[in-house]
């Protein structure tokens, strides 16, 4: 048991995230509702599974698909989903022989209304400095191992375009409903650090 | 150049992460949408301070967590917010102070046995 009382538990940046937040809510920049409002939706309401059902709704729908690559904020627009973080939305689509995988250098944008939010490797420096400079080497530590044959597109989110990769429709799946669909796609499909998609059963 | 392999980052860093990691990460993240919501500045701007800051913390070193990343956030939004004059210089530090007495009371509250009733949420 930690007896000294002359220390605070919290870290550092604890203390001064709710000291600015404390700041904003005095001067009435910001309520705590307002805080809390983001943080729910974050936690509660977007996720991966956001993007999977826009792109299995690609999957079934040929002219939902050709609206998604013409304007990805716009189509998810459609299905209820998006947000003012994002304002541009490009959808890019894997075929036998191009990969596309996604990376933000400088700092981590990701489309977040349709993603959530990115998983902690995602922001490092290893990947963020290393995926352009080597994607096949970087993709194949991943698991992802590309023929020769197979153009690597990297998409850099530097500017005001997210990006979002939409994957193959594997083989087989004619039978299988959106529903069905969805839960075959994961986020590393759409961020570009997965490729092949495993059919369950 | 980076030492560090992406697969040690990913060992690191957790690979299967959804949200936060952390309570403060959670507000601060919020505060910036939030924030930015209410027109105080636009996510560019945020963007912009966050860039330049993660490019100072990677002259130094690496990003190979998400409290380091996190703490680059606060300290780009820290950044962004002291050229609103939202608040005097020193009041930030005062602040600061209070949450660290009042976090230290309620702790010294609850070793001398006294429940408390109602968890004070993060606000």
């Amino acid at each position: 048991m930690d007896h000294n009382h002359t220390h605070s538990e919290k870290d550092w940046q604890a203390i001064r995230t709710e000291a600015i937040e404390s700041l904003l809510n005095e001067i009435d920049v910001l309520s705590s509702d307002d805080v809390d409002r983001v943080v729910k939706h974050y936690e509660e309401n977007v996720g991966p599974k956001t993007g999977a059902s826009v792109i299995a709704r690609a999957w079934v729908d040929p002219e939902f698909k050709k609206r998604l690559l013409a304007d990805g904020l716009e189509a998810c627009n459609e299905l209820g989903i998006g947000g003012p973080e994002t304002e541009l939305l490009h959808v890019v689509e894997n075929t036998p022989t191009v990969h596309n995988v996604v990376v933000c250098t400088l700092c981590s944008c990701y489309p977040w209304p349709i993603l959530g939010l990115p998983p902690a490797w995602y922001k490092s420096s290893a990947y963020r400095s290393r995926l352009v400079r080597e994607p096949r080497k970087v993709l194949s530590e991943l698991a992802v191992v590309l023929a020769d044959e197979v153009e690597v597109r990297v998409w850099d989110s530097v500017s005001e375009i997210r990006y979002l990769v939409m994957p193959e429709r594997p083989e087989n799946t004619e039978h299988l409903s959106e529903t069905e669909l969805n839960a075959l796609i994961s986020r590393d499909h759409m961020i570009g650090v997965a490729r092949d998609i495993e059919l369950n059963g | 150049m980076q030492s560090d392999t992406l697969l040690t980052a990913l060992s690191q860093s957790g690979f299967e992460n959804l949200t936060f990691n952390t309570p403060w990460s959670a507000r601060l993240f919020g505060m910036t949408l939030a924030a930015s919501n209410k027109q105080l500045f636009t996510l560019q701007q945020f963007q912009a301070a966050l860039i330049e800051r993660i490019g100072e913390e990677e002259k130094d070193g690496c990003i190979a967590t998400d409290e380091g990343y996190y703490t680059c956030w606060l300290e780009a939004l820290q950044n962004l917010l002291e050229t609103k004059n939202l608040w005097q210089a020193d009041q930030l530090s005062e602040r600061e102070a209070e949450v660290v007495a009042t976090a230290q009371h309620r702790q010294d509250h609850q070793r001398n046995g006294h429940h408390v009733v109602r968890p004070e949420a993060v606000k």
